[in-house]
């Protein structure tokens, strides 16, 4: 396994991976993500800046010899830029593109902890205060005293999508 | 005499002497158009005595076998050491054979 | 191997020898070659297919086969004339076959098995047909001469028909026997001979004899023995195989094909004479000397072969003959991909290494990174295939296509032996097909167009491939009508394609018939209506990071150019940067790289006095909208590409290096004048320059100003 990899997730076995789901703070809000769609998270660090991008691309990423592209999630959902600090991360995600898996990379401000959401533990996402668009989301559910804000990852990270918004923009 | 035709029993027997060759040839194919008649049904021809003959001459026979002389029972003659002897051998042809292999 | 894996096998054998079986009949259909050299193959094919088939209890391909087969045997044994109707059966019955390929491959598509049915009828026909053996003008009773021989292969054949007049000139064929039972052996002779009915002539030679000889002497020698027949009778002399096996222990030369053949015995110096003499009285120039010798029945075309194969490979038309390894393309690219990061760490460690100052280790590295270069190169290479089958592919399109549209083509090709990366292309034929397609269907004419026109007839398509620094250059080069560029402009405005303001060059409304929703047919034909337009053509290109460029000339034809890369693994690039950016030029493209003062940027200009020569450049800072560092000294990279030259502006130059490339991400894919990503020796990322989308959009960038300085004046 990789030594740069905070978060080892190949331990968990298949039938508890489908309720598993890693959680991470981006600016005031929590988040979570099926752990299926979690190939690892990493310590942010040399991100190379690819010319003409718009803002919400910060850049390429060397992943063990894969070029990854790195997202800032924030400015996807319409927020604030993500400020860089040490703690930091980059969650590299799997998304299906055309029959292959793509690999794409996201800046948090920190990864909390992996924990078990059961189906009915997700309620319907609120029809607004969330101020995100309600299609990326797949519920809330309470964790912890927290509100998680459980995400679509296939439809956040959007391979086709994405491309458009970069084609716009320098287009 | 280098031609000679004689009747003998039910054959006809023709005799050819000294040269079966280009020089003669026109004379011997007149001589055998001549005495080889349609009620003749058996011929024999006798080789053993020609000493000289070339493919002119190994034509004319072919021309017997299978032209004039066909329908009739053509036998052709010579001695191991006649001329003829050579054609047959050189020419891997057998006169009196199969037509099959005389036709080709 | 389990089943599945035997049977892929089965398939690829089968398509191959199909594509063998093609080319075969393509050459023969076009006159390239004469039946009789190609038809062992076509049945050889045939054969293997029925025979792989059976194995798999493939029933349906193994009885259609079967029929395919018998007729070929038919033809091969000189039964049936190879007719072109027979050849347009043998073309239908060959896709037929590939359909029943295919058809293993998805079983879901059921082909249509009338089609195959009403095949086996018309072969049937082939098959039962003895009329056509009976029809056949049987030439006297020596038309096919062979006497057939366990040990043939040792044997000269002689075959005289002796003229008229040969016993009146005193010859006798018996002396020409014994005279041969002297040189060497007459192992059979034939005596044949062809009395009239009517009007026998006593002093008329009507004797032809074939002979099987046995004797090492060469073709004169026994060519004299008939000498004083020559004049008015036929002499035909076979050598034997054995001879042309001598062919082979002969050292590579330059001598023309014919003196080969004489030297060898093969055949004679008047034989010769009388084929060359022939063969400039051949309308087809391009015609081989050796093709006419096998006209004449001089020769057997297995001795041109062997003759042909000893002269020197630059001379050879056709690449020669040689023995494959069947390699898993997955496993290939598995192996390259281990050395792309080979080459990464490589670098990475080069960098450590150097940082050490040890002269001992840094040159035994350095050794050890030329092999590993060399490994590269050799590892690319195993992937590169030339592109003469995806020309062979067109040849089929072109003769259908012609033929359904009833115009005559002569389609020439060169460079059939030039290499490119094998997935290039595999997805490179669909868009060389189409603008074939097109090509015959839009831009050559029908015949009495181009009579009228005073153009020849038959209209030329031609195919090239060479390379051209690093690249590789595919053309198709029409002589039909050309482009027309007010029809474009007015059609491309119609579609809403461009405004009426934009000013175009010639070669940009050329492109426009790249553009989406263009489309230049008026009579959309079922040939060209395949649902691709040339639109998708542009796409493939680029997405292989090729370009492809129009030149027309209304009314004389028009060229598709297409540039690609060599290869889309691996490269050897020269690092410079901007700003924090790491770019990758490729290296060929580079002319030399020169220092370039700031004053000369400051001039408010886009071009340099390079040696006199006007330059234009680049900067690259401006055009990524990076900031470049705040110093006064930068550097020109000089590139060429085509006929094409520009300068780059860069910060800093860091040298060469084996760019492994990767691609960009999907979500990257409409970035352009970057063509891909590496990983630099140093684990960072850098990017890849795609120079002439970076001249394109250093051209466009200027229109656009020139357009707004235009603007800016009328306003004022």
């Amino acid at each position: 396994m990789s030594n740069n990899s905070d978060l080892d997730l190949s331990g968990f076995s298949e039938q508890n991976q489908n309720n598993q789901y890693v959680t991470f703070i981006l600016g005031d809000d929590f988040y979570g993500m099926n752990i299926h769609s979690v190939k690892e998270v990493i310590e942010y660090g040399s991100v190379t800046t690819i010319p003409l991008m718009p803002d919400f691309v910060k850049g390429v990423l060397n992943l063990r010899g894969e070029v990854v592209p790195v997202l800032d999630l924030s400015l996807r959902f319409g927020k604030d830029k993500t400020q860089i600090h040490q703690r930091s991360c980059i969650a590299i995600i799997e998304v299906n593109h055309e029959d292959r898996v793509a690999l794409l990379g996201v800046v948090v401000d920190s990864v909390n902890e992996v924990v078990e959401v059961l189906p009915e533990q997700i309620e319907n996402p609120p029809s607004f205060g969330a101020q995100i668009r309600a299609q990326f989301i797949v519920g809330v559910a309470n964790i912890d005293e927290h509100f998680v804000i459980i995400l679509d990852s296939e439809k956040v990270l959007s391979v086709d999508e994405m491309a458009d918004i970069i084609d716009h923009a320098i287009n | 005499m280098a031609f000679s035709a004689e009747k003998k029993a039910d054959f006809l027997v023709i005799e050819i002497t000294e040269e079966l060759t280009v020089f003669n040839i026109t004379e011997c194919y007149e001589f055998l158009m001549a005495n080889i008649k349609d009620d003749d049904k058996k011929v024999i021809v006798d080789l053993s005595n020609v000493s000289e003959m070339d493919s002119s001459g190994f034509q004319l026979l072919i021309w017997l076998k299978r032209k004039h002389c066909k329908g009739k029972e053509l036998t052709i003659t010579a001695n191991e050491d006649s001329a003829l002897e050579e054609f047959n051998q050189r020419y891997q042809f057998d006169l009196n054979g199969d037509q099959r292999q005389a036709a080709g | 191997m389990d089943m599945d894996e035997v049977e892929q096998l089965f398939i690829n054998e089968s398509r191959e020898l199909l594509e063998e079986m093609e080319s075969c009949m393509l050459e023969v259909d076009s006159g390239e070659a004469l039946m009789s050299q190609h038809i062992d193959a076509i049945f050889r094919a045939a054969h293997t297919i029925k025979g792989s088939a059976g194995l798999f209890g493939f029933d349906s391909i193994v009885a259609f086969t079967h029929k395919v087969e018998s007729v070929l045997e038919k033809v091969r044994s000189n039964i049936l004339d190879y007719t072109p109707e027979l050849s347009e059966l043998m073309f239908k019955c060959h896709s037929h076959m590939g359909e029943l390929i295919d058809e293993l491959i998805d079983r879901e598509n059921q082909i249509d098995k009338e089609v195959g049915l009403l095949l086996l009828e018309q072969l049937d026909f082939y098959l039962n047909d003895q009329s056509a053996e009976a029809e056949k003008p049987v030439k006297k009773e020596e038309a096919k001469p062979v006497i057939e021989d366990e040990n043939s292969d040792q044997y000269w054949f002689i075959q005289v028909n002796y003229g008229e007049d040969v016993f009146r000139d005193g010859m006798d064929p018996m002396s020409h026997l014994r005279y041969l039972d002297m040189i060497g052996k007459v192992k059979t002779a034939r005596l044949i001979c062809n009395l009239p009915d009517e009007g026998f002539d006593p002093e008329v030679c009507y004797l032809s004899l074939i002979i099987a000889f046995e004797s090492d002497v060469d073709k004169q020698k026994i060519e004299s023995v008939f000498e004083f027949i020559q004049e008015n009778s036929e002499v035909i002399i076979n050598t034997p195989k054995s001879y042309i096996d001598r062919l082979s222990t002969l050292p590579s030369h330059d001598d023309p094909i014919g003196q080969v053949l004489v030297k060898t015995g093969i055949i004679t110096e008047k034989e010769l004479t009388s084929a060359l003499t022939a063969h400039k009285q051949e309308s087809d120039i391009n015609k081989p000397v050796g093709s006419v010798l096998v006209e004449q029945g001089v020769v057997k075309p297995e001795a041109i072969e062997a003759a042909l194969s000893t002269q020197n490979k630059q001379a050879h038309k056709r690449p020669q003959e040689l023995s494959f390894l069947k390699v898993e393309s997955r496993k290939l690219d598995g192996l390259i991909s281990l050395i792309g990061e080979m080459v990464t760490s490589g670098s990475a460690l080069d960098l450590e290494i150097r940082k050490l100052e040890n002269s001992k280790l840094d040159e035994s590295f350095s050794t050890m990174l030329n092999l590993i270069e060399k490994v590269r190169d050799g590892a690319l290479q195993l992937r590169m295939v030339q592109v003469g089958d995806t020309f062979n592919r067109l040849k089929r399109i072109v003769r259908d296509v012609s033929k359904e549209l009833g115009k005559d083509i002569k389609l020439s090709i060169s460079g059939a032996e030039t290499e490119l990366d094998k997935t290039m292309i595999e997805k490179l034929s669909d868009p060389l097909m189409h603008i074939v397609r097109n090509a015959i269907d839009h831009g050559i004419e029908s015949k009495d167009v181009r009579t009228y026109k005073g153009k020849p007839e038959e209209g030329s398509l031609e195919l090239k491939a060479f390379h051209d620094s690093g690249a590789v250059v595919i053309e198709i080069i029409d002589d039909g009508a050309g482009l027309d560029s007010e029809k474009i402009l007015a059609k491309a405005y119609e579609k809403g394609i461009i405004k009426e303001s934009d000013s175009l060059s010639k070669e940009q409304i050329y492109k426009l018939i790249f553009a989406p929703g263009f489309s230049t047919a008026a009579a959309v034909t079922n040939l060209s209506g395949r649902g691709v337009g040339m639109d998708v053509v542009k796409r493939n290109i680029e997405d292989l990071k090729g370009q492809i460029d129009i030149t027309s000339e209304l009314g004389k034809g028009t060229t598709f150019r297409i540039r690609l890369p060599l290869t889309l693994a691996i490269i050897d690039g020269f690092n410079v940067s901007v700003g924090d950016s790491q770019l990758i030029i490729p290296l060929n493209l580079i002319q030399e790289c020169i220092s370039f003062s700031d004053e000369e940027i400051r001039v408010d200009r886009n071009f340099v006095n390079l040696r006199g020569d006007v330059l234009p450049f680049i900067e690259l800072s401006q055009v990524f909208k990076t900031e470049s560092s705040p110093i006064n000294h930068q550097h020109l990279v000089v590139v060429k590409y085509g006929n094409r030259r520009a300068g780059i502006v860069v910060d800093e130059l860091h040298g060469e290096l084996q760019a492994v490339i990767k691609p960009l991400s999907e979500i990257f894919r409409s970035i352009r004048g970057i063509g891909g990503s590496t990983i630099l020796g140093t684990g960072e990322v850098g990017f890849i320059l795609d120079i002439p989308q970076l001249v394109d959009m250093a051209c466009e960038h200027e229109q656009k100003g020139n357009q707004m300085d235009i603007e800016k004046s009328m306003k004022a």
